[in-house]
């Protein structure tokens, strides 16, 4: 092990050992339930660890509680995705039998393609919904919002442009 | 490797353009470009993959899940925020928002219903679109019931901890017992099926018992009267909805609960009288069923929007 990761090291075990409680604390007071607070106070580390910042923060708190900040961002995303995806399933006509292991990859690929459209304006993500998903072309989405075919086209190359940036290979 | 932006957004183009246009020439020139740089092949690769994602899920889930997500999402990034500005003190704004429903321990969704026995061996089901968080320790046995309706069967506790199922509302004490918890609109309502309970409203010191039979709403200031429990009130539990002379409006919006989309019952029908057992399994025949018994046609505009009238 390198003296830098040596370094490292020490730095998390600090960390946590001076602002884990504290996390906890916070998170517990926003989320109202201990397992769910303890848990991403765990996650939070992780995040931290990863990103390989433990020995330079210079006000470990603000830190630690916007990294928790956006954690729980993600959380309610997740949740909210999991619970909109059952809510439609059951919605359906048919009755579907999914698996755990399956659902959860469809919720994972939901989460994706959510973070892919995350960003996009209102009228760029409609018409690139519209084409993606509902299979429509690009005349019938002009003259389904009575506008010309080539603004539609200019939104689609918009939308996956952005897509394609974020992606990755 | 990192593709410039450029080179996507003409990935993109080609995309739209064969969408547009799929003729001989168009493909031939697609591939002359394809073919006059590796980087466009790459694009072009990453162009698979995006599609790839999309096509792991039926495009019509895809589209109502994203779409309920983001609706739900509003509503959670509304309180959301506010609390992430505040203090700690927030949280007990939020109870019964749908961010304390989306964390629950355990939820059904509409329709769904859910058993399951807890840790000292009592027996919980959960009604539809109910969400329920289950806080056991050492000292006591909790349930917070965020939204919808529950049942709750006590079983002796070798620790004699008490049992509490907490509402925004209040608590409800079980003292050794079978009963109901359901919350509608800014009220808690507990039906005792077995023995008796203790309600106390969140912001009274007030005790009130509940005896077998009874059941009592209770807003947080104060509790309504007593009054008798309704019969088939736990019906539910083994998929009925069980009604002795109930107001077709009454019935109607009962059987919302169980169904997504919009039930809705015309008022020149509400008031005619309905008893019987209706499977919760499928609302649908319910539907169909009224049409033999009362004066009533059923209007089908979608899956999502029904509505009862005179026939």
């Amino acid at each position: 092990m390198s003296s830098a990761d040596l370094s490292l090291q020490k730095a998390v075990h600090s960390l946590y050992e001076d602002h884990h409680s504290w996390l906890c604390g916070w998170l517990r007071n926003r989320l109202g339930c201990v397992e769910h607070a303890a848990d991403l106070a765990q996650d939070t580390f992780i995040r931290v660890i990863t990103l390989r910042k433990a020995a330079e923060l210079r006000e470990p708190r603000a830190y630690l509680s916007s990294v928790a900040r956006s954690l729980m961002i993600d959380l309610f995303r997740r949740r909210a995705l999991e619970q909109a995806y059952l809510e439609a399933l059951a919605a359906r006509p048919e009755a579907l039998e999914v698996s755990p292991e399956t659902r959860l990859q469809i919720i994972e690929t939901l989460v994706e393609i959510d973070r892919l459209l995350d960003g996009l304006g209102g009228r760029t993500r409609e018409i690139f919904l519209m084409a993606q998903l509902d299979g429509l072309s690009y005349v019938e989405i002009a003259r389904r919002l009575a506008v010309s075919v080539t603004t539609v086209k200019k939104h689609a190359v918009r939308a996956l442009t952005h897509c394609l940036l974020l992606v990755g290979d | 490797m990192s593709l410039p932006r450029d080179v996507l957004e003409a990935a993109a183009r080609w995309y739209v353009e064969l969408r547009c246009e799929p003729n001989a020439a168009t493909r031939a020139a697609h591939q002359r470009w394809l073919d006059s740089d590796p980087r466009n092949q790459q694009a072009w690769a990453r162009l698979d993959k995006l599609q790839g994602t999309f096509g792991q899920v039926a495009p019509q889930l895809t589209r109502s899940a994203l779409a309920g997500a983001r609706a739900k999402r509003r509503e959670v990034l509304k309180v959301l925020s506010i609390l992430l500005a505040s203090g700690g003190a927030g949280t007990l704004a939020w109870r019964g928002t749908p961010v304390q429903a989306l964390l629950a321990d355990q939820r059904t969704a509409t329709g769904e219903r859910h058993a399951l026995r807890l840790p000292d061996g009592s027996r919980l089901q959960l009604n539809t679109a109910s969400a329920v968080n289950i806080r056991y320790s050492n000292e006591l046995r909790q349930l917070d019931l965020v939204e919808g309706e529950i049942l709750v069967e006590t079983a002796r506790d070798a620790l004699a901890r008490p049992f509490v199922v907490h509402t925004a509302e209040g608590s409800i004490r079980a003292l050794g017992t079978r009963f109901l918890v359901r919350r509608d609109a800014g009220l808690s309502q507990v039906s005792v099926l077995e023995h008796a309970v203790e309600v106390r409203c969140a912001t009274g010191a007030q005790v009130q018992r509940v005896e077998a039979g009874q059941r009592l709403a209770f807003s947080a200031e104060s509790p309504g009267p007593l009054r008798a429990a309704l019969p088939g009130a736990d019906a539910w539990s083994r998929d009925l909805l069980v009604v002795s002379d109930w107001r077709l409006g009454d019935f109607i919006a009962e059987l919302q609960r169980y169904r997504p989309g919009h039930l809705g019952c015309a008022d020149a029908v509400g008031d005619l009288r309905i008893s019987g057992a209706f499977q919760l399994g499928d609302s649908d025949i319910v539907l169909d069923n009224l049409t033999t018994t009362l004066p009533v046609r059923i209007r089908r505009f979608s899956r999502f929007w029904v509505r009862v009238e005179a026939a």
